[in-house]
Parts: C-alpha cells; sequence; structure tokens
C-alpha cells in the first residue's frame, strides 16, 4: 500500500489529478449548476476538443527524439473545413460515410508526419512547422470565409442522450483505442524508444515503425478532436483550428508529460486538459477579460509546472534523480 | 561520392544555392525583381527576421527553443511607440525596454535549466503573459508613435552616411559580425556549444550550464526587443499584431539556415543566409499574386523540402 502510494505520488500526473479536483471544487463552489445534467453536457463538449487535442499531441511527445505535433490544430481545423466544403457537397456527410472518412483523412496526415520525422529524419518540430502551414492553407484555401451550417448529427452529438452527455463520445473513442493499444506491445516499445532510441534499437525495437505509429495515432484523435470542434461551433471556420496548437501542448505539459520523451501519461494529458478548461470556465464565471485571462493562463502554467517540478524533485529526494 | 554528398550537406553551399536559384526565379517571373531596390526592401524585411532569430540561434546551439520572442518583440514595440510618443526621451525607453526583456529572458532560461522545465512550455507562457498584458495595455488596437528618425532609420530607401544602404542594413551586418565572434571566439560561445553538445559533459567542464541557459535566453530577449524597437519605426506606430509571425518565421531562417534545433551545430552566419531565403520565397510568392493561404501551404511545403535536402539527422542505427 505504502510502495503504491509513493509511487503514486512520484507519478506526475498525481499532481494534475490533484489540480484538476481542486479547481473542480472551486468551479463547483463558485456556480453549483455545473453539475446539472444540462450544463455538464454544455462544458463538455466546450472542453472535448482540447481534451481529445491534448491526447493527439501525447504519442508524439512519449515517442522522443524532440517528439512534437505543430499541426493538431490545423489539422482539427481541416476536418470541419472538409466537413462543408467537401463532404456535404458530394452528399456524404451522413455519420456513417463522414465519419470513416474523416479520421481517414486524419489517420494519413499523421502517417505523413510520422514518416517526415522518422523516414526522411526532419526534426519534429520543423516537420510538423511545415505540415502545420501547408494543413492551414488548405483549409484558408478550401474556406476563406466561414460557412454553415454542418450536417444535424453534429449538433445531436453536443446534447444529452438518453442521460449520457454525447460530447463523451470523442473522449470514448480515443480512449478505447488507447486501452486496447496498451494491450498490445506498442505502448511498451513507444515508452522504450522515447526513453532512449538507440537502447530501444539494439534491443531490436523498429524505432521507425513505431515512431510513425505514434504520429498516426496522433493524426487520428485529431480528426475525433476536429468533429468534437465541428460538433461545439456547428459550422465551419478555417481560423478556428490553429491556436489549438499551443493549447494542446499547454495542456499535455500541464499533465506532467516530459517533452523530452520517454515519461507521461494519456491520463495526465486528459486531465491537464480538463484542468486548463476549468481554469478558463471559472475565469469567465468571474467575468475576467479575455485579455486578463491570457495573463492568469500564463502565470498559472509557469506556477503549475514548477510547482509540479519541484515536488517531483522533492519527493523523489534531489539526490536520486539523475540529471537528464 | 557518399562522402561528397554528406560534406556537401555540411558546408553553406545548400544555402547558397538555394539563395542564387530563388533569386534566379524570381527574375524570371517577377518584373524589376533584381532591382536595387527591390533587393533592398528585401533585405530589410530580411533584417527584421534575422535579427530577431540571432537569439533563437543561440539558444537552439543550446538544443532549446524560444516561444517568447514574438511577445518581446509586441512589448517593445508598444512601449516604445507608446513612451516615445509622449515624448519621453528615445535612449531611455529603449534602454529601460532592453533591460526589461533581458530580465525576462533570464527568468525564462534560468527556471528551464534550474528546474529542468522545457524551455518550450516556459518560453510559451511567459509570451502569453506578455501578449495577455499588452492586450490589456492597448485593447489590441494600434497605439503611440514612432520617433521620425526611426522610420528612416529602417525606410527601404534611407541612407548611411551619403551611401544608397538603409542604416537597418549597416546595423544588421554589425549585430551579424558580433554575434559570429560572440559564438566563435569568446569563452561564452564555446560554453554555449559544449552546453548545446552534452550537459552533463559541460558541467564536468566547469560550465555553470544555469548561467549559460540564463544568458543565452537574456539575449535572445534582448535580440526580440531591438526588433520590436526597429519595428515600430517600420510600422510608425506600436500594433500588437505586428509580432505574430516571429514565431514560427525565427524558428524558420534558424532550420533553413542549417543550425540543429538539438543543438551544438550551426551558427549565426547561417541564419543570416536562412532569413534572406526565406524572405526571397515569401517575395517570390506574393509577386506571384499567390493568395495568402496558397502563400502559406507553399510556404509549407518549401520548408520540408529545403530541410529534407540538408537538415536530415542521423538514423538511430549511426548514432548507437
Amino acid at each position: 500500500m505504502t510502495a503504491w502510494l509513493s509511487r503514486a505520488w512520484r507519478d506526475p500526473a498525481a499532481f494534475t489529478a490533484l489540480l484538476f479536483v481542486v479547481l473542480l471544487v472551486a468551479n463547483v463552489a463558485q456556480d453549483p449548476i455545473m453539475l446539472s445534467p444540462r450544463f455538464l453536457t454544455g462544458s463538455l463538449s466546450v472542453a472535448m476538443p482540447l481534451v481529445v487535442g491534448a491526447m493527439a499531441v501525447t504519442p508524439p511527445i512519449l515517442s522522443g527524439g524532440g517528439g512534437m505535433d505543430l499541426s493538431v490544430g490545423p489539422l482539427m481545423g481541416l476536418i470541419n473545413v472538409l466537413v462543408v466544403t467537401v463532404l456535404m457537397p458530394a452528399g456524404l456527410g451522413d455519420w456513417w460515410s463522414a465519419v470513416p472518412l474523416l479520421t481517414a483523412v486524419g489517420l494519413l496526415v499523421g502517417a505523413v508526419n510520422g514518416w517526415l520525422v522518422s523516414a526522411v529524419r526532419l526534426q519534429p518540430i520543423v516537420a510538423t512547422l511545415g505540415t502545420y502551414l501547408v494543413l492551414g492553407g488548405i483549409s484558408l484555401w478550401l474556406l476563406p470565409s466561414p460557412l454553415g451550417p454542418v450536417p444535424a448529427w453534429f449538433g445531436i452529438l453536443s446534447r444529452p442522450i438518453g442521460g449520457v452527455p454525447g460530447p463523451l463520445v470523442f473522449l470514448a473513442g480515443p480512449a478505447l483505442l488507447w486501452f486496447a493499444l496498451g494491450r498490445t506491445p506498442f505502448l511498451k516499445t513507444l515508452l522504450a524508444v522515447g526513453g532512449d532510441d538507440r537502447v530501444a534499437y539494439s534491443a531490436g525495437i523498429d524505432v521507425t515503425r513505431v515512431r510513425i505509429v505514434a504520429y498516426a495515432v496522433a493524426g487520428l484523435f485529431s480528426a475525433v478532436a476536429g468533429i468534437a470542434l465541428t460538433s461545439l461551433i456547428q459550422s465551419a471556420d478555417a481560423t478556428v483550428g490553429p491556436p489549438f496548437t499551443l493549447q494542446v501542448i499547454t495542456a499535455a505539459a500541464l499533465g506532467g508529460i516530459s517533452l523530452a520523451g520517454g515519461r507521461g501519461s494519456m491520463w495526465g494529458s486528459v486531465f491537464g486538459a480538463l484542468s486548463l478548461f476549468l481554469i478558463q470556465n471559472l475565469l469567465t464565471n468571474y467575468g475576467v477579460s479575455v485579455f486578463w485571462q491570457q495573463v492568469v493562463f500564463g502565470l498559472t502554467l509557469i506556477a503549475a509546472l514548477v510547482l509540479n517540478a519541484g515536488l517531483v524533485q522533492f519527493l523523489a529526494g534531489f539526490r536520486g534523480r539523475a540529471a537528464p | 561520392m557518399n562522402r561528397f554528398w554528406r560534406s556537401f550537406r555540411q558546408s553553406l553551399w545548400p544555402q547558397i544555392i538555394a539563395l542564387v536559384a530563388l533569386y534566379g526565379v524570381g527574375m524570371l517571373t517577377i518584373d524589376g525583381f533584381g532591382g536595387w531596390r527591390s533587393i533592398l526592401a528585401m533585405l530589410v524585411l530580411a533584417s527584421f527576421i534575422g535579427i530577431a532569430a540571432s537569439g533563437q540561434t543561440i539558444v537552439a546551439l543550446l538544443g532549446g527553443i524560444d516561444l517568447s520572442i514574438p511577445g518581446v518583440i509586441a512589448l517593445a514595440n508598444i512601449a516604445t511607440a507608446e513612451f516615445t510618443g509622449r515624448g519621453w526621451p528615445f535612449p531611455l525607453v529603449a534602454l529601460s525596454i532592453l533591460v526589461l526583456a533581458a530580465l525576462i529572458g533570464a527568468f525564462s532560461g534560468f527556471v528551464s535549466r534550474a528546474i529542468r522545465l522545457n524551455p518550450l512550455i516556459v518560453t510559451l507562457g511567459v509570451s502569453a503573459v506578455l501578449m495577455g498584458a499588452i492586450l490589456v495595455w492597448t485593447g489590441g488596437q494600434p497605439t503611440g508613435f514612432a520617433p521620425k528618425w526611426l522610420n528612416q532609420f529602417v525606410a527601404p530607401s534611407g541612407r548611411t552616411f551619403g551611401l544608397p544602404v538603409p542604416p537597418v542594413l549597416v546595423f544588421w551586418a554589425a549585430v551579424a559580425v558580433v554575434m559570429i565572434v560572440l559564438l566563435r571566439r569568446t569563452a561564452f560561445g564555446k560554453q554555449v556549444h559544449a552546453s548545446g553538445a552534452s550537459l552533463a559533459a559541460a558541467r564536468l567542464a566547469l560550465v555553470s550550464t544555469t548561467k549559460v541557459w540564463s544568458l543565452a535566453f537574456a539575449l535572445s530577449a534582448v535580440m526580440a526587443a531591438v526588433t520590436g524597437i526597429l519595428l515600430a519605426g517600420f510600422s510608425t506606430q506600436g500594433d500588437p499584431r505586428i509580432s505574430t509571425p516571429y514565431l514560427f518565421n525565427t524558428i524558420a531562417s534558424v532550420v533553413i539556415g542549417g543550425t540543429s534545433l538539438i543543438g551544438a551545430r550551426g551558427g549565426y552566419g547561417r541564419t543570416v543566409l536562412g532569413a534572406i531565403i526565406l524572405t526571397e520565397i515569401t517575395t517570390v510568392l506574393v509577386a506571384n499574386n499567390f493568395s495568402a493561404a496558397i502563400q502559406q501551404a507553399l510556404l509549407g511545403v518549401v520548408i520540408l523540402l529545403v530541410v529534407a535536402t540538408y537538415g536530415r539527422e542521423q538514423s538511430v542505427s549511426v548514432r548507437l
């Protein structure tokens, strides 16, 4: 029990979970109506693009070697734009054709990112900066000005379905897939590659393939986040996607992931994103202006990271921790 | 043959060839591209990116990254226009801005190294605070007025001691010389390369890596502030939105120049070439009437192609 407890405490995600609970209590204390089914559904539908986006950026960061996916935001945007500009005119707007097609696009873009990073061997920040610009450009070219509405099923997903908040679908899909991947050797090899790719390579792991899969999963999750975004705004707008990139990276970092790779968890990123959302929600409810929110957001981020790092070092003991 | 390719990629030739090839494309597709005036105009645009990216180069040599450059540029830009517009003496305003920038940068570098936080996230947080503060201050609107002489200083039609060269280009050349000497000939430069190659080895060589990181990030913020002050002259007003492109511009010019973001390989001379190449690419795309959307997409493709020719990392099998 004590061993389990001390291990849980050293997990950076524990700090994030704690932060999440504190913020949740603060939010509910400020406005108890938040827990009513209607408001909960509304809140979740606002939070989901950020949460799933943070899940998307997690596997590339875990894969190490400066792993990063800057293209998450623009890819979410492209998925949003494709619904109105390509799928609907082609009569493919129904969910049974749209969802497979959109996730396939996401998977393909992610695989291209993975190929650029691990086969062409470009630095991940540069490779995904390239795809960031390409995807953002394509979205703006397809849809110079916002357009709506989108098919009705997007709207249904942002409402309660049989007492269950609809937006949870967007969390359940990626979570199930990640859980399934956790049953395969993939997750362990991913962490091994992220920890030290030379050691992983020596142990016979196909480093290139593991990294391609990590970025492909990121693309797939980004597509789901894009669908969640479409369900939230119920229109198409080429400018809403790209700003998500910095937010989802922040959420993952808040979730205790090591940007050096190899350490961190999907749950940390989910709680990081939820915490980020709760901070914004709290500030909005207190009537803080958008400009001030940005200041508070930056300060919270730095303070949380400093606290997190300090706490981890304190609990792990300075001596026992190898300097990275 | 293989050995030839390897040494070719490590030399400056790919950048020089790209520079000349883009110049050729420009000459073929755009009237007046090769004229003295348009070359000066391009170089002035490149100088802003180049000066802002000088600090990014040092930080990249450490294996770090500075995302707070747009925030610092915006801060310096607004503060210059606002305070000189109120009639405060320019040297006082500039000095205060540079000192403040140095403190901000030193904070990012210190926090990143001393408690091992990733600089990407730290500078992202710092940038959010700065941008938010600026928006609170200005309400998001252009504000203030830059001094007249500063307009002349950065105008492509400006003259230095009677010569038809804008003063900002002379200034950029001076920055380049100082940066290259700093990185190649001084103890600080050697410490930067050592820390970037291996933190553990640098520490064993009695390099205070925390001090090097703090200094490097402080320098990066100071150079961003200098860019912000110069941009106030270029836009005549302080405008918070003017700094947005510099987030990716500075990284792109460092990378196109051939400096590795992983550390220890590269230098500022390369970034100067990178900034000029980047400006050539944008100019060619703009002048050929591509829409902003297509421009952005093509810029992405070009960055990928350029970096794929000479910016590839070693395979894991060679690094064993």
